[in-house]
C-alpha cells in the first residue's frame, strides 16, 4: 500500500464517537416548510405550449383573480384540470414584466408580479412568478410568494429558482422591500451580483435575479446581503 | 409515511454517516459537521421529489459540499499555516486514535480549497473533472490544488495526482 492509499484509508477511517443521527422528524419538518414556498405550475400535457397552466399546490394556496393589467392573455386559453385547486386565469401581470434576456426555446424567462389573496396570509398580496414571455403571452413555470409576515416589510421575499423546469434553468430570483441598488451572494468563494430591475407595482420593490452562468442553482447560494445606492449595506 | 418518506428516511439511515463524516473532514468541528449534514438532507427532501429517482447521493454531497464552503463565506485562502505537525513514521490502522488525531490536526494546515479538493477526491473518490465541477474550478486548478494539499501532508501521490500545472489559483 502506498502513501496515498494510507492517507486515504485514514480519510475513510470512522470516528471515534458515532456521529449524532440526524434529525429525521426535523428534517421533514423543515424540508416540507422550504417546499411549501413555491407553488410549481405544469402545463398539462399537449397544451403546455397554450397558456392554461395546471396549478400544483404543495401548500394549499388560492390565487386571487388578478384585476386586468396591462399584459395580452395568452391565446386560446384551454381549460385545464387542477388537481388541488381552481385553474388560476390567463396569466396577468401586476406592474412590469421584467425580461432577463434568456432566450429559450418557450420564449423569453421573464419575472412578474401576480396577485396573491391567502387568508392565512394577510400581509402577502403579492407574489412572483417566472415564466416565457413569447410575443405577447405569458406562461407561468414557477411561482413565488413570502409565506411569513408582511411582504413588504424590510428586506428580501420569496427568493427561490435556480432548477431545471420544462428542460429550461430558471434562474434563482426574487425581490428586495427597500432602497436596494446592488444584491450580491457569495458562489464558490467568489462574489456575484444580481440583476435588478424596479418594479413599477410599487416603487419600493426591487426584482433581482441571478444568471444561470453565475449562479446555476439554489444549493450553491449564500446568504443574500443587499446595498444601497451610496454602497451602504442593508442587511446583515 | 408516504412511500417518498419511507425511501427519503432510508436514503438519510444509508447516507448519514458518510455525508457527516465528509462534513466533518470538511469543517474540523463535529457539531458544524451534523449541523451542515441536517441542513443538506433538509434541502434534499425539499428537491426529493425531484431527485429521488435520478443521484440523490450526488445532490445531497454537492448541497453539503457547497454549503460548507459558503459557511466560509471568505475568499480562498491559499495557505492557512506554515506550521505543519509532525507526521507518525507511517499511518497505521492499528493506531487509529493517533492517526485521527494526526490527520484532524494536519487537514487544519490546509486551505479551505484544498481541504475542498482532499475531501472530494480523496474521501468521495471522486474523478478530478467532477471535483472540478463541483467547484466550479477548472480541472488544472483541481489539480495542482491537490498536488499542493498533499505535498503539504506529506503524502506520496500517484501519477495522476501529481501537479501538471503550476498556477494554483
Amino acid at each position: 500500500m502506498n502513501d496515498l492509499d494510507d492517507f486515504r484509508a485514514a480519510l475513510r477511517q470512522p470516528p471515534e464517537e458515532p456521529f449524532a443521527e440526524p434529525d429525521l422528524a426535523r428534517i421533514m419538518a423543515d424540508g416540507t416548510r422550504l417546499r411549501r414556498r413555491r407553488r410549481v405550475l405544469t402545463g398539462t400535457a399537449g397544451v403546455a405550449a397554450a397558456a392554461a397552466v395546471v396549478l400544483v399546490v404543495v401548500f394549499a394556496i388560492q390565487l386571487r383573480q388578478p384585476a386586468p393589467a396591462p399584459v395580452a392573455r395568452p391565446p386560446s386559453p384551454a381549460p385545464a384540470v387542477s388537481t388541488t385547486s381552481p385553474v388560476p386565469p390567463a396569466e396577468q401581470a401586476i406592474g412590469n414584466v421584467v425580461g432577463t434576456g434568456i432566450q429559450t426555446r418557450s420564449g423569453e424567462i421573464v419575472i412578474f408580479a401576480r396577485a396573491v389573496d391567502v387568508p392565512k396570509l394577510p400581509g402577502v398580496r403579492f407574489g412572483l412568478v417566472a415564466g416565457f414571455r413569447s410575443g405577447t403571452s405569458l406562461q407561468a413555470v414557477l411561482a413565488t410568494n413570502e409565506y411569513r409576515g408582511s411582504d413588504r416589510s424590510f428586506g428580501f421575499h420569496a427568493t427561490d429558482g435556480g432548477e431545471v423546469i420544462r428542460d429550461q434553468v430558471i434562474p434563482v430570483f426574487g425581490y428586495f422591500a427597500g432602497p436596494a441598488a446592488k444584491i450580491t451572494t457569495v458562489v464558490h468563494g467568489q462574489t456575484v451580483e444580481a440583476h435588478l430591475a424596479q418594479w413599477t407595482g410599487d416603487p419600493d420593490v426591487v426584482i433581482f435575479w441571478f444568471h444561470p452562468d453565475a449562479v446555476p442553482n439554489s444549493a450553491v447560494l449564500s446568504p443574500l446581503t443587499a446595498y444601497d445606492a451610496n454602497g451602504k449595506r442593508l442587511t446583515k | 409515511m408516504a412511500r417518498g418518506d419511507e425511501e427519503f428516511a432510508e436514503f438519510v439511515r444509508a447516507s448519514s454517516a458518510r455525508l457527516t463524516h465528509a462534513a466533518f473532514l470538511l469543517t474540523g468541528d463535529r457539531h458544524q459537521a451534523e449541523d451542515a449534514a441536517q441542513t443538506a438532507f433538509t434541502r434534499t427532501y425539499a428537491a426529493w421529489s425531484r431527485v429521488r429517482h435520478k443521484d440523490a447521493y450526488g445532490y445531497a454531497r454537492t448541497v453539503l459540499v457547497n454549503h460548507v464552503i459558503d459557511g466560509w463565506r471568505r475568499p480562498i485562502r491559499e495557505y492557512a499555516t506554515e506550521a505543519m505537525p509532525e507526521r507518525q513514521d507511517r499511518l497505521d490502522v492499528d493506531k487509529a486514535v493517533t492517526q485521527r488525531a494526526w490527520l484532524t490536526e494536519v487537514l487544519r494546515t490546509l486551505t479551505d480549497r484544498e481541504r475542498a479538493v482532499v475531501v472530494l477526491r480523496h474521501f468521495f473518490d471522486l474523478p478530478e473533472a467532477d471535483v472540478a465541477r463541483e467547484l466550479g474550478v477548472s480541472l488544472g486548478t483541481v489539480k495542482s490544488t491537490n498536488s499542493r494539499a498533499l505535498a503539504k501532508l506529506r503524502v506520496e501521490a500517484d501519477p495522476e495526482d501529481t501537479l501538471i500545472g503550476r498556477s494554483g489559483r
